[in-house]
This record gives structure tokens, sequence and C-alpha cells, in this order.
């Protein structure tokens, strides 16, 4: 096996990426924990039940995941060298499609831990959860095994498509569908049973189709990789230093005739109205988030944990609307949170990752949160308020400039600082979070929302009207 | 070597590729346009792409197949390497996956070291060398196992003038010393010169000068607007009005830096 040897060609910047997007989720899961623990069932009948319909869900996804391109994310010098040799594919792909497989179910049964650890811990012992974590365990270690069978069957080359494979999966999908159906539990023997032979014929379908899962298709997944870590470390930066420079040298921009402008307008404030950078699809969301937050603050509970969440999406909304235009009308450069194009569907497994870290991260906050004191869950949900708004507009304005003036200087010291420009508004938010659910700032009642919501506004004023490209070299 | 046949491709609605018939038996280069086909003529031929349409054999197997793919060795256009070994390990790690636990490099790709003068690149890793000596490295690697065809995608980008010299004459090498037939794409006006056989594409179509003689320049690339200085620094060495001729000796009579 010699491919055992080979580097898996995994990089620091998607570790920290998963680490970022964990440190975000310890910021802000443990203030919905309360909402999380609200919806979930009671009765260890049902919550059992729960976790078999979730497994049975669960078996379902590769039909999906296939169509997707799969669970292989090898770099280029892997489809290169390593499937273009007279290695057979399957000693190149198995032993990474196995240890994704372990590392997944392993990752299914901490969640389904973590969630019935936010049950009654009067009611729920040790025994629940165990089998609930086995079941999904089990359950997803069997979906990842099918997800080749799905890969080949919807991307393979040629006519001749694996039937073999897909009846295999759909077997053992049924039997455990057909359990849950039946109102068995996943956990008696039956049950067990059925999760077994969908992991024997999973492994099955997985092993007859591995060397045939489509080159072409993994070559085209590991180039996008590789253009989204080019565009990242490079034309990000770039176009920092270029709109920073048009910036500080001439603003010509600023000066040129814009199409749909009126002369009363605020001309800045109009061309980012008009801007097409955003489609129909993020403007309908914005207006869905403005409506929302309206109706929330109108009429909502704040102390309820959803609304609490809302609040914070909308805030987020709220602070990138707010802080945009106003760098605009203030003549500032402004830089939205954004990722280069065709860089989605690697992000995605990255973004699937890291939630699933954030689950587990979220179970000791749990932990932690049940150890003290309440919350006050509506200054909670101000401090969420003004995390939010602040942190769009921290994540617009600062930042960038650093980044760009270090990527001028330093080069190849450009990844890290890639990360602390993204890890820099999260860090801000952790105070301010920190401050306002320890109530340092606590008044009484909710006289705090206006005097904050305006200090957030001011604040987020300040920092977009700053003109930071003067940090340049 | 390589026959092509009916061979179409597309992205989206757009035709990128389209040509009916073809045979490869020697040395050529593609020549065209950005956007011409190029690329994924050569992602085709190295069985990374699945064409829309058409058949291509490689020693008589279709392109993509195992056995195709193990006849043919594929230079990217941006350098494909393993993050994690030093370019030695790499070359040693490639020829062992052709070759069985105890191979060794090829002795052209040992012989393209010294060519290329990157003897100093075999302990580093892929982080610490410049995009010019990750070309190198990357051709290294392609080479490090035995192949009769070998692709390359734009293989003297990033080069300067001096190593591209290097990489022609290493080519020549490679042909002579070990007969592979050698099929880059480029805007090089050194290596289209320098390449015996020459495929000229536009549009995703082979032209009518596609049959041109070797080692004659392409009449549209020659002529292009040559880069400023400041842009271009090596530009002097780049648009030298190229000698006709079709001799392989031409790898070698290249370079003001050649040391013969």
């Amino acid at each position: 096996m010699l491919a055992l040897d080979a580097p898996d060609g995994s990089r620091l910047g998607d570790d920290l990426y998963s680490l970022y997007l964990a440190a975000i989720a310890w910021l802000v899961i443990p203030m919905y924990a309360s909402a999380v623990a609200q919806v979930l069932p009671s009765d260890i009948a049902d919550f059992s039940r729960l976790v078999d319909v979730a497994a049975a869900l669960a078996m379902g996804a590769p039909i999906w995941f296939g169509y997707r391109g799969g669970p292989f994310l090898v770099n280029r010098a892997v489809v290169l060298h390593e499937l273009g040799s007279p290695l057979d594919p399957r000693g190149v792909l198995a032993p990474r499609l196995a240890r994704q497989a372990v590392a997944y179910a392993a990752l299914a049964g901490l969640a389904a831990n973590a969630l019935t650890a936010m049950g009654d811990p009067e009611e729920f012992g040790y025994r629940l959860a165990a089998r609930n974590s086995f079941v999904a365990a089990v359950a997803v270690l069997a979906a990842v095994l099918q997800t080749p069978g799905w890969l080949v069957a919807w991307k393979g080359i040629g006519r001749r498509r694996p039937w073999p494979a897909v009846a295999a999966n759909l077997a053992g999908t049924g039997a455990v569908a057909a359990m849950v159906a039946a109102d068995r539990s996943l956990g008696s023997p039956a049950g067990l049973a059925a999760l077994a032979m969908a992991v024997a014929l999973g492994a099955a379908s997985a092993w007859s189709v591995l060397g045939r899962v489509p080159v072409p298709h993994l070559w085209r997944r590991a180039t996008a990789l590789d253009e989204m870590r080019s565009a990242a470390l490079s034309f990000d930066f770039q176009r920092v230093l270029v709109s920073l420079r048009r910036a500080v040298d001439q603003t010509e921009a600023h000066r040129s005739p814009i199409r749909l402008a009126r002369p009363w307008m605020p001309r800045a404030l109009w061309r980012y109205l008009a801007s097409v950078e955003r489609g129909w699809n993020t403007r309908l969301g914005q207006v869905v988030a403005g409506a929302v937050a309206a109706a929330l603050v109108a009429r909502a509970d704040p102390a309820n944990g959803v609304v609490a969440l809302a609040l914070a999406a909308a805030g987020m909304v709220v602070g990138f609307e707010l802080a945009s235009p106003v760098a605009s009308t203030a003549g500032q450069v402004w830089f939205g949170v954004h990722y280069p194009r065709r860089s989605a569907p690697v992000l995605r497994g990255q973004v699937a990752t890291a939630t699933v870290i954030a689950v587990v991260i979220a179970a000791a906050a749990l932990g932690w949160l049940a150890g003290s004191e309440p919350v006050g869950t509506a200054l909670a949900s101000t401090g969420l308020f003004a995390f939010g708004t602040l942190a769009a507009a921290v994540q617009g304005r600062l930042g960038s400039p650093d980044l760009a003036w270090l990527a001028d200087k330093l080069g190849t010291m450009v990844a890290p600082v890639l990360w602390i420009r993204a890890l820099a508004g999260p860090i801000l938010c952790l105070a301010l979070t920190v401050v306002v659910s320890h109530g340092w700032l606590r008044p009484d009642g909710y006289t705090l929302w206006p005097a904050l919501t305006l200090a957030v506004v001011a604040a987020t004023v300040v920092v977009a009207c700053y003109p930071l490209e003067k940090t340049l070299p | 070597m390589i026959e092509i046949r009916g061979l179409q491709h597309r992205y989206g609605k757009a035709l990128a590729l389209d040509v009916p018939r073809l045979s490869i038996d020697a040395s050529t280069v593609l020549v065209g346009h950005n956007g011409a086909g190029k690329s994924t003529l050569l992602l085709s031929l190295a069985g990374l792409l699945v064409a829309s349409e058409g058949v291509i054999t490689i020693g008589g197997d279709p392109a993509g197949s195992p056995a195709a793919r193990r006849r043919v060795s594929f230079v990217p256009d941006s350098p494909a390497l393993f993050d994690d070994l030093t370019l030695a390990d790499q070359m040693r790690y490639v020829a062992r996956l052709h070759g069985g636990r105890k191979a060794e490099p090829a002795e052209a790709a040992n012989e393209l070291v010294e060519l290329l003068d990157a003897g100093e690149l075999l302990d580093r890793l892929p982080s610490a060398m410049s995009k010019g000596q990750r070309q190198k490295a990357s051709l290294l690697v392609a080479t490090a196992r035995p192949c009769s065809v070998l692709l390359a995608d734009e293989p003297t980008t990033g080069l300067d003038a001096e190593s591209r010299d290097a990489l022609l004459r290493g080519f020549a090498h490679l042909e002579r010393a070990s007969g592979v037939i050698i099929v880059s794409s480029t805007h090089d006006v050194e290596l289209i010169a320098a390449t015996p056989g020459r495929l000229r594409l536009s549009g995703g179509r082979l032209t009518d000068d596609a049959e041109a003689g070797p080692g004659s320049i392409d009449p549209v690339v020659a002529s292009s607007p040559a880069p400023t200085p400041a842009s271009w620094p090596d530009s002097e060495t780049r648009h030298q009005p190229a000698e006709a001729g079709p001799s392989p000796s031409r790898w070698r009579s290249k370079s003001r830096f050649s040391e013969d």
C-alpha cells in the first residue's frame, strides 16, 4: 500500500478555516443553547425516535452528496501521479475513504452525544447517550461508504452505470428506513442488524466502484481547490491593493458620471444602492431579514432564544448594510467579506466539518452554561444585535488595509495575515459579548436597547469613515 | 501514437474544441490565442477531461484509460506538487509509484536536473521555491517516471530566459535520448520555432496552417505586439526572429546563455 505513505496534501489554511468557524460557533452557540434545548423532546422515547429518524435521513444524503462530487478531496498531485500510476486506484482512494468515514462517524457520534446531553439530565443517562451516539455513528459510517457508489452513478464516464453498487446502496438505506417506518428502534437487535447490513453493503458498494471513480471529476475538484487558494492568496490581496491605491491616488470613480444617479441623490450612496455586485436573491434576503428584524423588535419577546438568534442575524445584515454605504458616502473603500467565485463547492465540505465541530464545542459550552447563573437573555439578545452590527462594520473596514500593507511588505507571510484579518471581527465580538453577557453594562429592563443601538450605529459610522488607507506604505 | 477522431468539447453551449481527425507521431507544439482550445486539447489527451464527443487513443488505448494514463505524463500550467515532500522525494516517490518500491527516478530526469541546473532544488519543499522553480520541479517530477508522451501546458510560463533555454535543451534531450513525444502548448516563439511539428488552433478548430512545416514561425505569433521592456524584461531574448530549420539540434542552439 504505497499510497498510504503519500502525503495527504492537507494545508494549514484548511485547519485554520475550521478553527475560525469553530471560534465563531464558540462565541455564538452558547447564546442559543437555551433555544435549542426548548425544541428538543423531553421524553426519552421521543428523543431516541428523533435520533432514529435523523439517522435514516442521513442515509439518504449520499444520493445528493454523490451528485455534488463525492467524498474525495484529493489534490492535483495525487490525481496526476498516484491515480495515473499502475497502482490500483482502490489502494489510493480506499484509505482516504476509510479515514473520512471513520472521522465523520466519530463526529456524528459526538454530535448525537451532545444533543442527548442537552436533554433533561435527570432522565437521560449514559446508556441513552451511548445508544444514540452509536446509532448516529454507524448510520453516518454507512452513508459515507455509500457515497462513491452514487458518485460513479452520477458522474461516471461512459454509459455503463454501477447498478450493483446502486442496488446495494438502496438496499442498505431501505433496510434502515424500513425499520424506522415500522416504528422499530434502531437500538434494538433488529435495528442494529439493519445498520450493520447497511455498513456491509456500503463497504461492498464502495469497493466495487473505487476503481472507476472518474479521474476528470477529481481533477476538476482539485483544480477548483487550487484556484480558490490561489485566488484567496493573490487576487483578493491584489484587488485590495489596487482599490486602496486608487483611493489614495485619485478617486476617479467618484468623479465619473453614474448612469442612474439623480442630482438630488448623494452620488456615492446611489452608486452603492445601484451596485451590480449583489443579485436579486441577496436583495430579497436583505428585505426579508429587515422585515423579520422589524417585526421582532416590535412584537417579539427578546427573552426567547430563537428571537435572539434572529436578532443577531439581522444585526449582521444591518451592519453590512450600514457600514458599506456610509463608507462609500464618506469616500472610503469598503471590503465585504467574500470568497472567490467557484469556491463554494470546496468551502461546503469545510463548512460542514466545522459545523460538526461547532456542535461538539456547543456541548462543552452547554455544560458551562448549566453550571453558571442564567444569562440575562434580553441583554444577551441586545448584545448579539450589537455583535452582528459592529462585527460587520469591523469586518468590512478593518483588517484589509493592514493585510494589504503586510501583503506588500512580507510577501509569503500573507496566509497567516488572512486569518488574522478574518478573526479580527470575532475577537472584538468576543469582548463585546462577554461584556454584555456578564452584565457589566446591565441597566434595568430594556432601557439599554435604544442607547446601545445608537452607540452601535455611531461606532459603525466612525469605523466606516476612518480613512484607513492612510496606513498604506 | 496519438489518434483523434471526431473530437468535440463544449463548455456549456460554447464550442471549445472541434478536431475531426488528427494523428500525432512526433513532438508538436500547439499554438493559438487565449481560448483557442490548447489547454482543453491537452487535458483531453491526458485523460483529465472527458470530451463531449469523439475518441482519443494513445498507443491504441483510449485516453483516460489506465493504460493510456501510464503512457502519458502531464505538466499542467500551474505546478501540481506534493506539498510535504522535497523535490528529490517527489521524484523518487513518482518513480516508485510506477516502478515499484526500489525504483529510482528515470535517467532522463536526472540528466534534466543537470540541464536545468536544478540541483539546489532537490532538497527543497515546494513552499520554498519560486514560481519558476516550481515550474521546473513540476517538469522534473513528471519526467521521473517512464512515459511515451509528455504533455506540457505552457511549460515556459514563469521561467526566465536562461531557464527557458535550459528547458528547450531538456526537451530536446528527452526526445532524443528517450524517444518521448512532447506535445506542448505555448505562446513562446522560441519553443514554437524549436519544435518540429506545429498545430495552430483558433476557436477550437485546427486552422489551415496546421500542417505547417516544422521549425517555421507562426506569422500571427511572431508578429504579435512585443511587450514593453518594463513589463517583460527578457523580451529581447523572447522575440528574436527565429531561423527556419526543423532539426532537433535547434533545441541546443537557441540560447545566448548556452554553455556550448
